[in-house]
């Protein structure tokens, strides 16, 4: 008798410890699930800082080039456009689209410059002064993010026809440069592990 | 008897993982806590950088090392940045600025570091139509 009541009890005692093992398991999962999501929402955080960090330095080169170049500027720039580099949405022949080369530009720390892109587009036909300009970004393997990625967007005025006849300069806003490139306000942004 | 005993050491055995399990648990909670309040420290001190108001511009006048939670004072944490122009070939210099800042905090014993890239052109906002 005294046999049987020692057995249930270490089967009692090792049923309840199989369910408080399991309970004990499934939380833990749930705290390295959370550090986890964490971790993914700040290295998409930095992706998105550092896909920032790629278009200010393609804004900046490209204002560079048009400031440099002055009335051929255009034609010199979109030279290399191509239709392969437009996205799926944008291929009717109206839109012009370039992929940047990043050669020349200071890329930020801890980006995959094998997977980093620039690329510009515009409407020739109904808006040629404005120009799309796109970044997407992933983290290298110096990063323990590696993989995370993400895009940003910045519409910029570009001014074609700031020159010659068709130029009015009373209709140009005081205090800024005719000749100069220019953000339009509104950046679209996305990030994702 | 020794039903008895083995019972006994099924249950220390279970307390010894479960306090495992929580020390394990509360040091990665303590963990993520620090992570996002590294980040959100970063992101703002970034975010100020682009907008430039005073209010803004007296977290860059502020102490580096200070302590993060008010209820943890002796935890102290060190927020340092460095502003630096980025040379574009062609443009004049001050087209392109980079701010980094870096958030250093104790973590179990060690320094955890984390590092935050901004950069900003001078290309003006349009005010046209």
């Amino acid at each position: 008798m005294k046999y049987q009541h020692g057995m249930a009890t270490l089967m009692a005692t090792s049923t309840l410890l199989l369910l408080t093992g399991m309970w004990g398991w499934l939380s833990f999962k749930s705290v390295m699930a959370e550090t986890s999501r964490s971790q993914h929402q700040m290295f998409a955080s930095q992706a998105l800082s550092l896909s920032e960090a790629l278009l200010e330095t393609a804004i900046a080169s490209t204002e560079s080039f048009y400031a440099q170049n002055g009335a051929s500027a255009d034609a010199l720039f979109w030279a290399n456009a191509r239709p392969q580099d437009c996205p799926s949405h944008q291929t009717s022949s109206q839109w012009q689209c370039l992929s940047l080369s990043l050669e020349n530009l200071p890329l930020p720390d801890g980006i995959d410059s094998s997977k980093a892109q620039v690329k510009l587009l515009r409407d020739l036909r109904n808006a040629p002064h404005k120009v799309i300009l796109m970044t997407d970004v992933s983290l290298n393997n110096s990063h323990p993010g590696t993989g995370s990625r993400a895009t940003v967007q910045q519409a910029l005025f570009i001014p074609v026809h700031a020159q010659g006849s068709t130029f009015n300069p009373k209709q140009w806003p005081e205090g800024i440069d005719p000749m100069r490139v220019q953000r339009v306000a509104g950046t679209w942004k996305n990030a994702g592990y | 008897m020794l039903e008895a005993v083995l019972a006994s050491g099924l249950v220390a055995l279970s307390l010894a993982a479960s306090v495992r399990l929580s020390m394990v648990s509360l040091s990665a909670n303590q963990a993520i806590r620090n992570l996002d309040m590294a980040s959100a420290l970063a992101q703002d001190l970034g975010e100020c950088w682009g907008v430039q108001t005073p209010l803004c511009l007296q977290q860059f006048d502020g102490a580096s090392a200070f302590a993060p939670f008010a209820n943890d004072a002796q935890n102290t944490w060190s927020r340092t940045w460095q502003v630096s122009d980025i040379a574009i070939p062609g443009a004049p210099p001050g087209s392109l600025k980079e701010l980094r800042i870096k958030i250093t905090s104790p973590e179990d014993g060690k320094t955890a570091e984390l590092v935050w890239v901004k950069r900003q052109a001078s290309t003006p906002t349009w005010v046209g139509l």
